[in-house]
């Protein structure tokens, strides 16, 4: 920079600084003072007006509150067949899908459980010579009649002869045991002579 | 403008105590201790308006081509500083912070409008002056402005406010946020750039 240009910016800004300076108009200058005033004393009391304006969003939340926590524990305490239970079912479902699936997995046995009665096997006896053998293999549990010999099954088929429709009940009549022993029934009848 | 040698914050004191006669204790305090109270005091926030309108009236001015909008952004800006006096921090000077108020609504008010700087032909407000002196004071500033709206928004920004208003290089980098190398070599670019758009001769005449 030449010492003449600095002389020359020296003066441009001595004559900046010698231009009058602009005021506000006297209009702006008194109304807006006075609206000034009047919205920071306005902001700064603190009455009774203050404390109730929210009042009414006050109750409101609480009362959201209250209907939001009561229908949270309806829907908790639900059982199946409750009119709430589908929607806590749902939650359950979106919240803990993994733990549904488990709960339909059949349980694996343990070393220690006990066998369902179905698949128990008998303890191996030993039978008596004059015994029949223990089970034949068309053989059904039969009932034990009294008087009748150990071992000795008994048919508790209908008998072949009608029965009258207007008699009473009867029971069934045990047939006489076949001193021969049981024999199984062939399962192809014999040929017709 | 003449105080150039007395501190911004008491100097804008003392003109707001020559113009309008306030309550002694409020009238005296300084600006930062004055926005402490106008937090819940109506009245030391009437004071503060009283010292800053027609500097924040001048620097919006000479950034807005009219007249009514400049009155109406030195209201909003006023309005702006009220909202937010709750967050004014007295650690640091009133000045910068209300500048920097006035500066964000003339950066807002420029976006929303995209409209060309121009001229403050506004007669002097002042009464008590020659017609005939209030014209040529009017012209000059007419031909500051023309002159000024050539420049982009920092320089403009950075003429207004060290040899309009009067600010200091320090008290610049405060409204701003740049030191006060950064603000003297702005202010050096922008007399250049002005130079090329008026003459001294020219203004001063």
């Amino acid at each position: 920079m030449t010492p003449h240009e600095t002389v020359e910016l020296a003066s441009l800004e001595r004559a900046i600084r010698s231009v009058e300076p602009l005021t506000a108009p006297a209009g702006l200058r008194a109304g807006l003072r006075r609206e000034l005033v009047q919205a920071a004393a306005a902001r700064g009391s603190f009455g009774l007006a203050t404390l109730l304006a929210p009042a009414p969003r006050l109750a409101f939340a609480a009362l959201a509150a209250v209907l939001l926590i009561t229908s949270g524990w309806v829907v908790a305490a639900s059982a199946p067949g409750d009119v709430a239970y589908p929607v806590k079912d749902a939650i359950v479902r979106l919240l803990f899908p993994s733990a549904r699936d488990e709960l339909r997995v059949p349980p694996i046995p343990g070393i220690f459980d006990v066998p369902p009665p179905a698949l128990t096997t008998a303890p191996p006896t030993i039978a008596p010579p004059s015994a029949p053998p223990p089970f034949a293999p068309s053989d059904v549990i039969a009932p034990i009649v009294p008087g009748a010999p150990r071992g000795v099954p008994l048919l508790t088929a209908e008998p072949a002869t009608p029965t009258d429709a207007t008699s009473p009940a009867r029971a069934t009549p045990a047939v006489p045991p076949d001193p021969a022993g049981p024999r199984a029934t062939p399962a192809v009848p014999p040929p017709h002579r | 403008v003449g105080v150039g040698s007395v501190p911004f914050p008491e100097r804008i004191g003392r003109d707001a105590i020559a113009s309008r006669p306030e309550e002694p204790a409020l009238s005296q305090l300084a600006d930062e201790s004055l926005a402490a109270r106008a937090k819940h005091d109506g009245e030391a926030f009437g004071i503060l308006y009283d010292r800053y309108v027609d500097r924040i009236y001048r620097y919006v001015r000479y950034r807005m081509a009219d007249p009514s909008d400049a009155e109406d952004l030195t209201s909003e800006i006023f309005f702006r500083a009220l909202r937010a006096i709750g967050r004014y921090a007295p650690s640091a000077p009133f000045y910068a912070w209300i500048y920097r108020i006035a500066r964000n609504a003339v950066i807002d008010h420029h976006r929303a409008k995209r409209e060309e700087v121009a001229l403050p032909d506004g007669a002097d407000a002042r009464t008590g002056l020659d017609p005939e002196r209030i014209a040529i004071a009017g012209e000059r500033r007419e031909r500051l402005a023309r002159a000024l709206a050539h420049l982009g928004d920092e320089q403009q920004e950075i003429i207004v406010l060290r040899f309009i208003e009067g600010l200091s290089a320090e008290e610049c980098g405060e409204v701003l946020g740049k030191r006060p190398a950064a603000v003297r070599d702005l202010q050096f670019r922008a007399l250049r750039a002005l130079r090329s758009h008026i003459s001294p001769e020219e203004l001063a005449s």
